[in-house]
């Protein structure tokens, strides 16, 4: 009896408490799923805000839409929008924040509070620089889809195949965060009508101060990543013969004899190519000798100069810092700050060419 | 109110109870005589012989005429002396007495009675009852491809013999008794003496003679009057019609019970694992059987989890949708006014009536209810936007899991846990859908099975009991019997001489 009288006084709670259980419902279809969101300093204090959200169309068709609004805050600027918009707008689908150029170079640290204080955002969303006016390029129609879901396609893409670097919100914060490192971001750009990964974009701290541009992309991710495939270049040999390689493994090594000192740091490079063109037909073991000699020069030169460019800079966006740290009890960054932009590092290649393809 | 309690007497009385013994002291024959009479159904009438003028009376619905024409009234001509007719006839029990309470019980099992018109003290009592049940037929329920194709009737001799010729040793018992006051079922309890644990056996046959009920009309009553815990919507005992399946737990140290006009019998104790094996896992190769096993596992995990899933996430959690997804679920429910619950009660509901009336109508009509049901109701309810068509798939399919569980019953309990479910996963999401089954889970802990744990080899552990639970290992792997059963004989054979092959050489 006493257990029945317990079941009773339970299931009467659950009918009488049903008030204290205000949990907001958002009903997929009832809600504007914001997709991707673009931010620009208009002032020194005032934030446009551009957000990109798709209009789904009865015939499963996608329109673009876009919404600005200006506000010193993000999260006023999104009820601000909210005033505009026929549902509420909701964060949690967000999946790339863009920043315009000027605005990185301002420094952006603070327009990612947002992001990262929203518990509805993942830590894997995508990060990127547009070269542009974020409300005139997002109000056009890349794709099928909205541009918010068109941009994060068309990073991910690259990414998964190789061209640049792996990148989203919570790679940018620890890079930032962390000693010994810089972030990257790619450098997004309208060209005849069509979205562009035109750069690489270099961080000090939180600003924009450089970039690399995308003849040289192979060079960097074959630097930055320690095992690395997939990724493709092309180049002319002396003999005016072109070439374009795959690289199938590529492991990158880093040799600091003396950590914390300006004694020479190397960077090995073991790379595994495959050759998917080649101009001048069919191809024998002295030419591909030839071929692998090239392009270890050619890595070991443009690699160098990267570096340089670098550490002109004071950047360490390969994170060479972060090796030495891992390499010593005497890590200090202020310290390594001075060394770095006058330690000479090196790079070692070694190429080998494990297919030429069959041509009949 | 007063003649109520009267009538309610008239049962509990002592001296005349329904169906009990008649006690009249004065004309013990004579009144029992009085009292059969009153049904039309009973048939008396005298016969002549030398002079002596015998009386014959029976129960035409329930003994074979045949036997009374051919075997009875021809050797009646013979009679010399009441004692020399169990000589005289050809029948293999004759039963001289005088105990009308005998006569009246032997009357209702399909004898007839002979006795003198002149000596009243002494009846002969004759057995010529007929048994018109339907024959041993395809298994319909649990039906499989390979293997015996046999399955049980509704007489209970009958099944006992298609277990016994499976298991043709004096160890098997079986222990018969009568249960229901009125319907006076058989039922038996079957185990092998020595395999199975006296603990298991002394239960059930302690529960069976506990009952005090009326009717017994089929073995699901009393699954449900001796089952642990009877408020579970789990059935704690298995029921099958497969001889096959009785004879093969029955050695695994299991108890079976058979009720007479039952065509299924029942086995414990159980796990709820038992309740997803199909007969035929014991009848394909062990890597193939162990497949369907997990299939059938995850068809009931699906079953249950996909709608309530599919409610939680579009009702709370979007962020969860992959983004390639998101445009087809948003344009699918874009026409559509309900809340992603309604839609999925209205479309569950639609499926259980579908299902409800396909079982109730005669199976020719019930083919065209499901077409029906199926394409026109689907397609129009997608089209009149009540429902979107990606929610019809999810519906679909989970009702078409829920329909792999082999046995009846645990199909029809999946398909009802479901609605809490829902209800759970739109009050608090993917919460709610925790909650449930957490809830789910802590009773499922607490069932047991005759006394013994029904999540077993899960919990607790038996380790050496998970070769024949979500996968089925080769035969030869299986020589111990379950620990489950905590048998008497542990082992089922030599596990060394199974896994040798000899192969005879050819000179």
């Amino acid at each position: 009896m006493g257990k029945l009288k317990r079941m009773m006084q339970i299931l009467l709670l659950s009918v009488l408490l049903t008030g204290c259980m205000n949990i907001d419902q958002r009903i997929l279809d009832d809600v504007q799923l914001v997709t991707g969101a673009a931010y620009r300093y208009v002032d020194d204090d005032i934030i446009e805000l551009t957000t990109v959200f798709p209009n789904y169309q009865p015939d499963g068709s996608v329109k673009n839409e876009t919404l600005t609004t200006t506000a010193i805050l993000n999260k006023e600027n999104r009820d601000k929008q909210s005033l505009q918009s026929e549902k509420p707008m909701v964060s949690g689908k967000l999946e790339v924040a863009l920043y315009e150029r000027e605005t990185a170079e301002k420094g952006i640290v603070d327009l990612l509070d947002t992001l990262a204080r929203d518990p509805s955002i993942g830590a894997n969303i995508y990060l990127a620089i547009l070269d542009g006016n974020p409300k005139v390029v997002l109000s056009k129609q890349y794709g099928n889809m909205d541009n918010g879901i068109f941009l994060s396609n068309l990073i991910e893409q690259n990414v998964e195949t190789g061209l640049i670097h792996k990148t989203n919100l919570h790679i940018f914060k620890y890079k930032l965060y962390a000693e010994g490192i810089d972030p990257m971001l790619p450098i997004i750009e309208q060209k005849e009508g069509k979205l562009n990964i035109k750069a690489i974009g270099l961080f000090e701290d939180d600003k924009l101060v450089d970039q690399i541009e995308q003849e040289k992309f192979f060079f960097l991710t074959l630097l930055l990543v320690h095992k690395g495939q997939k990724d493709t270049y092309a180049f002319k040999t002396k003999e005016e013969k072109k070439v374009s390689i795959v690289n199938i493994k590529s492991v990158r090594k880093y040799d600091i004899p003396e950590p914390m000192t300006n004694a020479e740091i190397k960077i090995n490079m073991d790379v595994k190519a495959i050759i998917r063109e080649y101009s001048d037909g069919t191809l024998n073991k002295q030419k591909i000798k030839k071929i692998e000699n090239e392009l270890k020069d050619e890595i070991e030169k443009n690699s160098e100069e990267i570096i340089q460019q670098f550490q002109e800079k004071g950047i360490d966006p390969l994170g060479i810092g972060e090796e030495v740290r891992t390499r010593t009890r005497k890590w200090d960054q202020k310290k390594w700050k001075q060394l770095y932009p006058d330690i000479k590092i090196t790079v070692r290649a070694k190429v080998k060419i494990m297919e030429t393809g069959v041509i009949e | 109110m007063k003649k109520w309690r009267n009538r309610r007497s008239l049962f509990k009385g002592k001296d005349i109870e329904i169906g009990g013994k008649i006690n009249s002291e004065t004309d013990p024959l004579g009144s029992l005589l009085r009292q059969l009479s009153l049904s039309n159904d009973f048939t008396q009438f005298t016969y002549h012989v030398n002079e002596t003028s015998l009386c014959i009376g029976y129960y035409t619905s329930l003994i074979d005429t045949e036997i009374l024409h051919r075997d009875v009234l021809p050797y009646l001509k013979r009679w010399e002396s009441f004692a020399s007719l169990s000589s005289v006839l050809p029948i293999e029990e004759v039963i001289i007495t005088s105990e009308p309470a005998k006569i009246q019980e032997s009357l209702l099992r399909g004898y007839l009675f002979i006795f003198n018109i002149n000596n009243l003290h002494q009846v002969c009592l004759v057995k010529a009852g007929v048994e018109r049940t339907r024959q041993v037929s395809l298994p319909e329920v649990e039906f499989s491809v390979v293997g015996p194709k046999e399955s049980f009737v509704e007489a209970l001799d009958t099944n006992i013999n298609l277990v016994r010729k499976r298991l043709p040793m004096p160890e098997f018992t079986v222990k018969e008794m009568i249960i229901g006051k009125l319907s006076k079922t058989r039922v038996s309890v079957l185990y092998i003496e020595g395999i199975a644990n006296k603990e298991n056996v002394n239960t059930v046959i302690q529960r069976l003679s506990d009952l005090d009920i009326d009717q017994i009309m089929d073995s699901s009553y009393i699954t449900q009057l001796i089952q642990d815990n009877q408020n579970s919507p789990f059935p704690q005992l298995i029921d099958t019609e497969r001889p096959d399946r009785v004879a093969s737990v029955l050695g695994e140290g299991k108890v079976a019970i058979l009720v007479d006009g039952a065509p299924h019998g029942l086995i414990g104790p159980t796990t709820i694992f038992e309740f997803f094996y199909a007969f035929e896992d014991y009848y394909l190769n062990w890597a193939v059987a162990s497949f369907f096993r997990l299939v059938r596992f995850f068809a009931v995990i699906f079953s249950i989890l996909v709608t309530p899933i599919y409610v939680a996430v579009l009702t709370y959690h979007y962020e969860l949708i992959p983004k390639d997804l998101v445009s087809t679920l948003v344009t699918s429910r874009s026409a559509i006014p309900l809340p992603p619950i309604l839609e999925a009660i209205i479309l569950e509901l639609a499926i259980e009536l579908l299902r409800e009336a396909g079982a109730r109508l005669p199976t020719k009509v019930g083919q065209t209810i499901g077409i029906v049901g199926g394409i026109v109701i689907g397609t129009a309810s997608v089209e009149a936007g009540l429902t979107s068509n990606v929610l019809l798939i999810i519906v679909a399919l989970a009702a078409l899991a829920s329909f792999t569980t082999p046995v009846y019953q645990m199909g029809n309990t999946i398909r009802l846990i479901r609605f809490p479910f829902l209800l759970m996963a739109h009050y608090l999401g993917l919460i709610g859908v925790a909650v449930s089954f957490s809830f789910l889970l802590i009773h499922l802990l607490r069932l047991t099975s005759l006394g013994r744990p029904f999540l077993e080899p899960f919990y607790p552990p038996r380790i050496q009991d998970l070769k024949d639970s979500l996968i089925r290992l080769p035969f030869s792997m299986q020589s111990k019997r379950p620990i489950q059963e905590q048998t008497e004989d542990t082992m089922r054979f030599n596990s060394k001489q199974a896994k040798e092959k000899h192969n005879t050489k050819r000179n």
